[in-house]
């Protein structure tokens, strides 16, 4: 896990294109604050076990539909691991496919060198980063439903958006681990959104947090 | 080796500026850089070489390309692809490409690809399967 107090992010970027990887390596290890604990074609599970990574790039333009199951598969071997999704496609579709498989981030391939180093460094500090081309296209349905949110209901939108857990918003807001996955529950069907991520950028872009 | 004249087509951004660098080192100079295709452009100025990531390869690659032909001539026309399909690079060289590169193929193979290809006019990176044409 990332801990605040560590001025290093450990990136493992997960890239079946050699150019590719590279670009990123190299674009990423300039930056002071950033170290490339690894890198691979696809994904070994031990190699992401042992590289104690802070932040997982993946590439998901080779197979989409494995998305899911490579997320969770670091997810196990990582459990607070931050992921983050790259795509030629600036499409807020895969955006959501993305999310809802898991991820915590995603970017497009044709961003600058210094809006990828934004993107890791957004993930490190917030938890979550999308692209802001397609972040406001996605809360579009969510900014017209976000006033039916109750007031405890913002309460626990806002502490997601600051990245915490449902353990450490119960304890923040004194309510049980039950009650706060009922309130997330509430949050996401009154938002229609199915990620933790998607509230958090919720919560950042409507002045929660 | 003397510097090509090369128009770059690919999608801009971190990656783009990381492919130039590589483009360098095979002998190629940047005359400029277009995420579409300008034919206007390759028809005025005639680079020596074009070098196309297509964004999304289908049969209608194949038709860019013969436009491209028809536009310049004499241009040694690269395709830069993640498609690893055999009958759309067949295609595409059937249209005028003069090489098929892959996104699998190191930053190594991509130079020695692109040379290969300015030396006999014709390259198809191995992974793309078995084609009339020499792998380096």
């Amino acid at each position: 896990m990332i801990s605040p107090a560590s001025t290093q992010t450990r990136v493992f970027v997960i890239e079946p294109q050699p150019l590719l990887a590279r670009a990123i390596c190299a674009t990423l290890s300039a930056q002071p604050d950033v170290t490339i604990a690894g890198s691979a074609a696809f994904l070994d599970p031990g190699e992401v076990s042992t590289a104690a990574a802070d932040i997982i790039v993946i590439d998901c333009d080779t197979d989409l539909g494995m998305l899911a199951d490579i997320i969770l598969q670091c997810r196990r071997r990582a459990p607070d691991v931050r992921i983050c999704v790259l795509s030629m496609s600036l499409s807020a579709d895969i955006m959501m496919q993305a999310i809802s498989a898991g991820a915590n981030g995603y970017i497009v391939k044709d961003i600058t060198p210094e809006a990828l180093v934004t993107s890791i460094r957004s993930l490190k500090h917030d938890g979550f980063y999308a692209d802001p081309r397609l972040s406001s296209l996605m809360l579009k349905r969510g900014d017209k439903r976000g006033s039916d949110l109750s007031p405890r209901e913002r309460d626990v939108a806002r502490l997601i958006g600051q990245g915490l857990s449902n353990k450490e918003i119960g304890g923040r807001l004194a309510l049980s681990d039950k009650t706060v996955k009922n309130h997330v529950a509430n949050i996401f069907a009154k938002l229609n959104f199915t990620a933790r991520t998607q509230v958090a950028i919720y919560a950042l872009r409507n002045g929660l947090v | 080796m003397d510097s090509c004249e090369t128009y770059l087509v690919t999608q801009p951004g971190f990656f783009a500026a990381y492919l130039v660098k590589t483009l360098r080192r095979a002998g190629l100079q940047i005359l400029r850089l277009n995420e579409r295709i300008d034919y206007e452009y390759v028809r005025k100025r005639a680079p020596q070489v074009i070098f196309w990531d297509p964004d999304y390869e289908s049969a209608a690659t194949a038709d860019s390309v013969r436009k491209l032909r028809r536009c310049s001539p004499q241009s040694t026309i690269c395709l830069y692809t993640s498609h690893v399909e055999t009958e759309w690079a067949r295609s595409c060289f059937t249209a005028g490409a003069n090489a098929v590169l892959t996104k699998y193929a190191s930053d190594t193979e991509i130079v020695a690809g692109i040379r290969v290809a300015l030396r006999i006019g014709t390259y198809a990176d191995y992974r793309i399967g078995d084609l009339p044409v020499t792998s380096a």
